[in-house]
Protein backbone atom coordinates (compact mmCIF):
# COMPACT_ATOMS: atom_id res chain seq x y z
CA UNK A 1 0.00 0.00 0.00
CA UNK A 2 1.55 3.43 -1.24
CA UNK A 3 0.20 6.51 0.56
CA UNK A 4 1.11 9.47 -0.76
CA UNK A 5 1.81 12.79 1.66
CA UNK A 6 0.57 15.28 -0.53
CA UNK A 7 -0.71 19.25 -0.01
CA UNK A 8 -0.87 21.93 -2.20
CA UNK A 9 0.91 24.80 -0.27
CA UNK A 10 4.23 23.82 -0.21
CA UNK A 11 4.80 24.25 4.12
CA UNK A 12 2.01 22.92 4.78
CA UNK A 13 3.19 19.95 6.78
CA UNK A 14 4.10 16.82 4.00
CA UNK A 15 7.19 15.72 5.95
CA UNK A 16 6.60 16.64 9.68
CA UNK A 17 3.43 14.20 8.67
CA UNK A 18 5.15 11.61 6.69
CA UNK A 19 7.80 11.52 8.45
CA UNK A 20 6.01 11.20 11.79
CA UNK A 21 3.43 8.50 10.48
CA UNK A 22 6.36 6.50 9.22
CA UNK A 23 7.98 6.04 12.61
CA UNK A 24 4.73 6.06 14.23
CA UNK A 25 3.33 3.51 11.90
CA UNK A 26 7.06 1.79 12.03
CA UNK A 27 6.32 0.73 15.90
CA UNK A 28 3.79 -2.11 14.32
CA UNK A 29 4.75 -3.30 11.17
CA UNK A 30 7.69 -2.52 8.46
CA UNK A 31 7.49 1.09 7.31
CA UNK A 32 9.42 2.46 3.82
CA UNK A 33 9.17 5.89 4.28
CA UNK A 34 10.07 7.59 0.64
CA UNK A 35 11.40 11.45 0.07
CA UNK A 36 9.75 11.97 -3.16
CA UNK A 37 10.00 15.67 -2.90
CA UNK A 38 13.63 15.53 -5.03
CA UNK A 39 14.01 18.72 -5.37
CA UNK A 40 13.77 19.76 -1.84
CA UNK A 41 14.06 16.18 0.17
CA UNK A 42 14.78 16.77 3.87
CA UNK A 43 12.95 13.55 4.46
CA UNK A 44 15.82 12.26 5.99
CA UNK A 45 17.10 15.01 8.48
CA UNK A 46 14.79 13.29 10.72
CA UNK A 47 16.49 10.20 10.67
CA UNK A 48 20.24 10.68 10.67
CA UNK A 49 22.33 7.89 9.96
CA UNK A 50 24.62 5.54 7.77
CA UNK A 51 22.84 6.38 3.75
CA UNK A 52 24.22 4.65 1.09
CA UNK A 53 23.61 5.24 -2.91
CA UNK A 54 21.36 2.67 -4.26
CA UNK A 55 22.06 4.10 -7.70
CA UNK A 56 22.70 6.90 -9.91
CA UNK A 57 19.79 8.48 -11.74
CA UNK A 58 20.98 9.27 -15.61
CA UNK A 59 19.13 10.76 -17.87
CA UNK A 60 19.26 10.06 -22.35
CA UNK A 61 20.48 13.34 -24.13
CA UNK A 62 21.81 14.11 -27.45
CA UNK A 63 25.79 14.81 -28.69
CA UNK A 64 25.77 16.82 -31.56
CA UNK A 65 28.96 15.09 -33.88
CA UNK A 66 29.93 18.41 -35.87
CA UNK A 67 32.01 16.26 -38.50
CA UNK A 68 28.55 14.06 -39.29
CA UNK A 69 26.09 16.79 -39.41
CA UNK A 70 25.15 18.70 -42.89
CA UNK A 71 23.44 21.76 -41.14
CA UNK A 72 20.05 20.29 -42.24
CA UNK A 73 18.50 21.90 -39.51
CA UNK A 74 15.69 19.09 -39.22
CA UNK A 75 16.37 18.77 -35.57
CA UNK A 76 15.77 21.93 -34.43
CA UNK A 77 12.24 21.18 -36.12
CA UNK A 78 11.55 18.18 -34.32
CA UNK A 79 12.47 19.28 -31.10
CA UNK A 80 9.44 20.37 -28.60
CA UNK A 81 11.29 21.85 -26.18
CA UNK A 82 13.95 23.76 -28.32
CA UNK A 83 16.69 21.60 -26.89
CA UNK A 84 18.48 21.39 -29.79
CA UNK A 85 18.66 24.64 -31.59
CA UNK A 86 20.93 25.04 -35.07
CA UNK A 87 22.37 28.33 -34.82
CA UNK A 88 25.65 30.51 -36.81
CA UNK A 89 26.86 27.04 -38.36
CA UNK A 90 26.46 24.73 -35.01
CA UNK A 91 23.96 22.79 -33.16
CA UNK A 92 23.95 23.66 -29.48
CA UNK A 93 22.56 21.43 -27.36
CA UNK A 94 20.87 22.46 -24.20
CA UNK A 95 20.89 19.21 -21.70
CA UNK A 96 18.97 20.25 -18.81
CA UNK A 97 15.96 21.37 -21.40
CA UNK A 98 16.05 18.04 -23.11
CA UNK A 99 13.09 15.43 -22.81
CA UNK A 100 15.00 12.70 -23.91
CA UNK A 101 12.59 11.78 -26.42
CA UNK A 102 15.13 10.74 -29.04
CA UNK A 103 12.88 12.69 -31.94
CA UNK A 104 16.39 14.67 -33.24
CA UNK A 105 18.79 11.78 -32.78
CA UNK A 106 16.79 9.09 -34.25
CA UNK A 107 15.06 11.68 -37.34
CA UNK A 108 18.76 12.57 -38.54
CA UNK A 109 19.56 11.74 -41.43
CA UNK A 110 23.30 11.33 -41.24
CA UNK A 111 23.16 9.87 -37.26
CA UNK A 112 25.21 13.55 -36.29
CA UNK A 113 23.10 13.33 -32.67
CA UNK A 114 23.53 10.08 -30.97
CA UNK A 115 21.83 9.74 -27.41
CA UNK A 116 24.35 9.39 -24.17
CA UNK A 117 23.68 9.21 -20.61
CA UNK A 118 24.52 12.00 -18.12
CA UNK A 119 23.61 11.90 -14.17
CA UNK A 120 20.55 13.90 -12.82
CA UNK A 121 20.09 12.51 -9.21
CA UNK A 122 20.87 10.04 -6.88
CA UNK A 123 18.61 7.61 -4.95
CA UNK A 124 20.31 6.91 -1.38
CA UNK A 125 18.28 4.61 1.64
CA UNK A 126 19.24 4.01 5.46
CA UNK A 127 17.64 1.07 7.19
CA UNK A 128 16.61 1.58 11.15
CA UNK A 129 15.24 -1.29 12.35
CA UNK A 130 11.33 -1.27 11.27
CA UNK A 131 11.84 1.71 8.99
CA UNK A 132 14.05 1.85 5.45
CA UNK A 133 14.23 5.73 4.18
CA UNK A 134 14.64 6.02 0.49
CA UNK A 135 15.45 9.63 -0.33
CA UNK A 136 15.35 10.62 -3.71
CA UNK A 137 17.76 13.93 -4.52
CA UNK A 138 17.97 15.99 -7.33
CA UNK A 139 21.46 17.35 -8.74
CA UNK A 140 21.81 20.71 -7.88
CA UNK A 141 21.09 23.00 -11.75
CA UNK A 142 18.66 20.22 -13.10
CA UNK A 143 15.12 21.38 -14.36
CA UNK A 144 13.25 18.41 -14.58
CA UNK A 145 12.15 16.11 -11.23
CA UNK A 146 10.22 13.36 -12.80
CA UNK A 147 12.35 11.43 -13.89
CA UNK A 148 14.37 11.18 -10.25
CA UNK A 149 10.73 10.87 -8.98
CA UNK A 150 10.08 7.53 -11.09
CA UNK A 151 13.64 6.35 -10.34
CA UNK A 152 12.88 6.87 -6.64
CA UNK A 153 9.48 5.20 -6.93
CA UNK A 154 11.10 2.38 -8.81
CA UNK A 155 12.79 1.43 -4.99
CA UNK A 156 10.30 1.72 -2.35
CA UNK A 157 9.31 -2.31 -3.14
CA UNK A 158 8.15 -2.32 0.19
CA UNK A 159 4.31 -3.48 1.36
CA UNK A 160 3.73 -0.29 2.97
CA UNK A 161 4.73 2.86 2.23
CA UNK A 162 4.71 6.36 2.79
CA UNK A 163 5.67 8.96 0.22
CA UNK A 164 6.67 12.80 1.25
CA UNK A 165 5.36 14.07 -1.94
CA UNK A 166 6.45 17.03 -4.15
CA UNK A 167 4.18 20.34 -3.37
CA UNK A 168 1.77 22.12 -5.75
CA UNK A 169 -0.39 19.91 -8.05
CA UNK A 170 2.44 19.88 -11.61
CA UNK A 171 2.94 16.72 -12.99
CA UNK A 172 5.91 16.22 -9.82
CA UNK A 173 2.75 15.75 -7.59
CA UNK A 174 0.78 13.74 -10.16
CA UNK A 175 3.52 11.32 -10.48
CA UNK A 176 3.30 10.64 -7.07
CA UNK A 177 -0.36 11.11 -6.50
CA UNK A 178 -1.23 8.70 -9.48
CA UNK A 179 0.98 5.93 -8.36
CA UNK A 180 -0.61 6.08 -4.76
CA UNK A 181 -3.18 3.83 -3.48
CA UNK A 182 -4.07 6.84 -0.52
CA UNK A 183 -3.77 10.37 -0.66
CA UNK A 184 -3.45 12.43 2.42
CA UNK A 185 -3.65 16.26 1.86
CA UNK A 186 -1.73 18.57 4.41
CA UNK A 187 -3.54 21.74 4.95
CA UNK A 188 -3.62 24.88 7.26
CA UNK A 189 -6.29 27.52 7.73
CA UNK A 190 -4.88 30.17 5.75
CA UNK A 191 -6.22 31.80 2.33
CA UNK A 192 -3.59 30.18 0.84
CA UNK A 193 -4.13 26.87 2.63
CA UNK A 194 -7.41 26.80 1.41
CA UNK A 195 -6.52 27.83 -2.42
CA UNK A 196 -4.05 25.13 -2.86
CA UNK A 197 -6.45 22.76 -1.43
CA UNK A 198 -9.23 23.35 -3.57
CA UNK A 199 -6.71 22.79 -6.57
CA UNK A 200 -5.27 19.83 -4.90
CA UNK A 201 -8.33 17.99 -4.23
CA UNK A 202 -9.46 18.82 -7.82
CA UNK A 203 -6.36 16.78 -8.63
CA UNK A 204 -6.94 13.85 -6.73
CA UNK A 205 -10.53 13.76 -7.54
CA UNK A 206 -9.47 13.49 -11.13
CA UNK A 207 -7.90 10.48 -10.37
CA UNK A 208 -11.37 8.63 -9.18
CA UNK A 209 -10.19 9.21 -5.88
CA UNK A 210 -10.96 11.29 -2.31
CA UNK A 211 -8.60 12.30 -0.54
CA UNK A 212 -7.76 12.58 3.28
CA UNK A 213 -7.86 15.59 4.48
CA UNK A 214 -5.32 16.58 7.89
CA UNK A 215 -5.73 20.34 8.91
CA UNK A 216 -2.62 21.55 10.52
CA UNK A 217 -1.80 23.82 12.76
CA UNK A 218 -5.80 23.88 13.94
CA UNK A 219 -6.41 26.99 16.10
CA UNK A 220 -8.14 29.85 14.76
CA UNK A 221 -10.33 28.79 11.73
CA UNK A 222 -10.23 30.14 8.75
CA UNK A 223 -13.58 30.63 7.50
CA UNK A 224 -14.00 29.86 4.22
CA UNK A 225 -11.77 26.48 4.38
CA UNK A 226 -14.09 25.27 7.49
CA UNK A 227 -16.85 25.65 4.83
CA UNK A 228 -15.08 23.93 2.31
CA UNK A 229 -13.95 20.80 4.54
CA UNK A 230 -17.66 20.45 5.49
CA UNK A 231 -18.17 16.52 4.40
CA UNK A 232 -14.94 15.88 4.34
CA UNK A 233 -12.96 13.25 6.28
CA UNK A 234 -10.27 15.46 8.32
CA UNK A 235 -8.40 14.58 11.27
CA UNK A 236 -6.82 17.86 13.11
CA UNK A 237 -3.30 18.48 14.34
CA UNK A 238 -3.81 21.54 16.64
CA UNK A 239 -1.28 24.65 16.44
CA UNK A 240 1.21 23.34 19.56
CA UNK A 241 4.42 25.13 20.23
CA UNK A 242 6.72 22.24 21.48
CA UNK A 243 5.79 20.37 18.19
CA UNK A 244 7.01 23.17 16.14
CA UNK A 245 10.22 23.42 18.45
CA UNK A 246 10.96 19.70 18.13
CA UNK A 247 10.68 19.69 14.50
CA UNK A 248 12.30 22.85 13.80
CA UNK A 249 15.28 20.82 16.00
CA UNK A 250 14.33 18.28 13.61
CA UNK A 251 13.32 15.72 15.98
CA UNK A 252 10.34 13.48 15.64
CA UNK A 253 7.44 15.09 17.94
CA UNK A 254 4.85 12.18 18.13
CA UNK A 255 6.18 10.70 21.50
CA UNK A 256 6.53 14.41 23.13
CA UNK A 257 3.08 15.59 21.45
CA UNK A 258 -0.25 13.45 22.61
CA UNK A 259 -2.47 15.58 20.14
CA UNK A 260 0.11 14.62 17.57
CA UNK A 261 0.17 10.94 18.39
CA UNK A 262 -3.71 11.08 18.36
CA UNK A 263 -4.25 12.57 14.75
CA UNK A 264 -1.94 10.01 13.68
CA UNK A 265 -3.41 7.08 15.32
CA UNK A 266 -7.03 8.60 14.35
CA UNK A 267 -5.33 9.18 10.60
CA UNK A 268 -3.97 5.65 10.38
CA UNK A 269 -7.39 3.96 11.75
CA UNK A 270 -8.74 6.20 8.34
CA UNK A 271 -5.99 4.80 6.02
CA UNK A 272 -6.37 1.04 7.00
CA UNK A 273 -10.44 1.79 7.87
CA UNK A 274 -10.07 -0.35 11.49
CA UNK A 275 -12.64 0.44 13.76
CA UNK A 276 -12.33 2.52 16.76
CA UNK B 1 23.57 47.19 -38.48
CA UNK B 2 20.74 46.06 -37.02
CA UNK B 3 19.49 47.21 -33.36
CA UNK B 4 16.59 44.49 -31.65
CA UNK B 5 14.57 46.01 -29.08
CA UNK B 6 12.20 43.74 -26.81
CA UNK B 7 8.97 45.54 -26.88
CA UNK B 8 5.20 44.04 -26.59
CA UNK B 9 3.95 45.40 -29.59
CA UNK B 10 4.64 47.33 -33.04
CA UNK B 11 4.84 50.58 -31.52
CA UNK B 12 8.51 52.62 -31.06
CA UNK B 13 6.52 55.23 -28.64
CA UNK B 14 5.30 51.63 -26.06
CA UNK B 15 7.21 51.12 -23.46
CA UNK B 16 9.78 48.07 -23.60
CA UNK B 17 8.87 44.40 -22.52
CA UNK B 18 11.33 44.08 -19.92
CA UNK B 19 11.98 40.19 -20.60
CA UNK B 20 14.03 38.83 -23.39
CA UNK B 21 12.31 35.32 -24.43
CA UNK B 22 9.04 35.73 -23.42
CA UNK B 23 8.82 39.14 -25.20
CA UNK B 24 5.74 39.41 -27.59
CA UNK B 25 8.13 40.47 -30.52
CA UNK B 26 11.18 42.20 -31.62
CA UNK B 27 11.27 45.66 -32.84
CA UNK B 28 14.49 45.77 -35.96
CA UNK B 29 15.84 48.99 -36.56
CA UNK B 30 19.06 50.40 -38.21
CA UNK B 31 21.22 52.23 -36.10
CA UNK B 32 19.71 55.76 -36.98
CA UNK B 33 16.54 54.58 -35.71
CA UNK B 34 15.10 55.60 -39.08
CA UNK B 35 12.63 52.52 -40.34
CA UNK B 36 11.61 49.90 -38.41
CA UNK B 37 10.26 46.43 -38.86
CA UNK B 38 8.37 44.13 -36.21
CA UNK B 39 8.94 40.41 -36.09
CA UNK B 40 5.95 38.71 -34.16
CA UNK B 41 7.18 36.27 -31.32
CA UNK B 42 4.55 35.77 -29.28
CA UNK B 43 4.65 32.09 -30.32
CA UNK B 44 7.79 31.40 -28.59
CA UNK B 45 6.23 33.69 -25.54
CA UNK B 46 3.69 31.24 -24.89
CA UNK B 47 5.61 28.29 -25.47
CA UNK B 48 6.48 26.19 -22.35
CA UNK B 49 9.84 25.47 -22.14
CA UNK B 50 13.21 27.08 -23.91
CA UNK B 51 11.67 30.47 -24.74
CA UNK B 52 15.08 32.47 -24.28
CA UNK B 53 16.92 29.78 -26.40
CA UNK B 54 14.41 29.95 -29.24
CA UNK B 55 14.53 33.68 -29.35
CA UNK B 56 18.10 33.54 -29.90
CA UNK B 57 17.43 32.23 -32.67
CA UNK B 58 15.31 34.57 -34.32
CA UNK B 59 17.90 37.22 -33.21
CA UNK B 60 20.70 35.02 -35.57
CA UNK B 61 18.24 34.78 -38.15
CA UNK B 62 17.26 38.56 -38.53
CA UNK B 63 21.02 39.57 -38.00
CA UNK B 64 20.61 41.36 -35.05
CA UNK B 65 23.91 43.17 -33.99
CA UNK B 66 22.60 44.70 -30.96
CA UNK B 67 19.95 43.67 -28.69
CA UNK B 68 18.18 46.58 -26.04
CA UNK B 69 16.26 45.18 -23.74
CA UNK B 70 15.51 45.18 -20.13
CA UNK B 71 16.30 42.50 -17.80
CA UNK B 72 18.61 41.28 -19.64
CA UNK B 73 18.64 37.38 -21.14
CA UNK B 74 19.11 34.14 -18.98
CA UNK B 75 21.97 31.71 -19.60
CA UNK B 76 20.50 29.35 -22.19
CA UNK B 77 20.02 32.53 -24.57
CA UNK B 78 23.09 33.72 -23.72
CA UNK B 79 25.32 30.88 -24.61
CA UNK B 80 23.86 31.11 -28.49
CA UNK B 81 23.80 35.32 -28.38
CA UNK B 82 28.02 34.68 -26.99
CA UNK B 83 28.59 32.48 -30.20
CA UNK B 84 27.04 35.04 -32.40
CA UNK B 85 28.74 37.96 -31.06
CA UNK B 86 25.74 40.42 -30.18
CA UNK B 87 26.03 42.75 -28.10
CA UNK B 88 23.19 43.13 -25.10
CA UNK B 89 22.00 46.12 -23.30
CA UNK B 90 20.21 45.80 -20.57
CA UNK B 91 18.49 47.98 -18.14
CA UNK B 92 15.73 49.74 -20.96
CA UNK B 93 12.67 48.12 -19.44
CA UNK B 94 11.41 51.55 -18.34
CA UNK B 95 11.92 53.44 -21.78
CA UNK B 96 10.12 53.29 -24.80
CA UNK B 97 12.45 51.88 -27.85
CA UNK B 98 12.70 55.47 -29.15
CA UNK B 99 13.68 56.44 -26.12
CA UNK B 100 15.96 53.68 -25.11
CA UNK B 101 17.97 54.13 -28.90
CA UNK B 102 18.19 57.82 -27.70
CA UNK B 103 19.89 56.49 -24.66
CA UNK B 104 22.16 53.95 -25.97
CA UNK B 105 23.58 56.49 -28.66
CA UNK B 106 24.19 58.63 -25.63
CA UNK B 107 26.23 55.89 -24.02
CA UNK B 108 23.89 55.34 -21.21
CA UNK B 109 23.06 51.76 -21.30
CA UNK B 110 25.10 49.52 -19.78
CA UNK B 111 26.48 46.40 -21.37
CA UNK B 112 25.02 43.24 -20.08
CA UNK B 113 27.61 40.16 -18.88
CA UNK B 114 26.07 37.34 -17.62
Amino acid sequence: MRIAIASGKGGAGKTMLATNLAHYLSRQRPVTLLDCDVEEPNSALFFPGEYYDVRRVTRKYPEWNSDACTRCGLCGEVCAFHAVLPVAGEVVVFERLCHGCHACSELCPTQALPMAARGTGTIRQAQFNDLRVIEGRMDVGEEQAVPVIDAALGEAKAELVIIDAPPGTACTAQKVIETSDVTVLVTEPTPFGFHDLTLAVALVQKYGREPLVVLNRDGDPYGPLAQFLTGFEIVRIPDDRTLATLYADGRLAWEHVPALENALKNLAQRIFHEKT
Amino acid sequence: MNIAFTVSGNDPDAVLDPRFGRAAGLLITDENFADHRYVDTSDIAQGAHGAGPRMAQVIADDHVNVVITGNGPGGNAMTILKKLNVVIYAGAGQFTAREAFAQYKAGNLREFAS
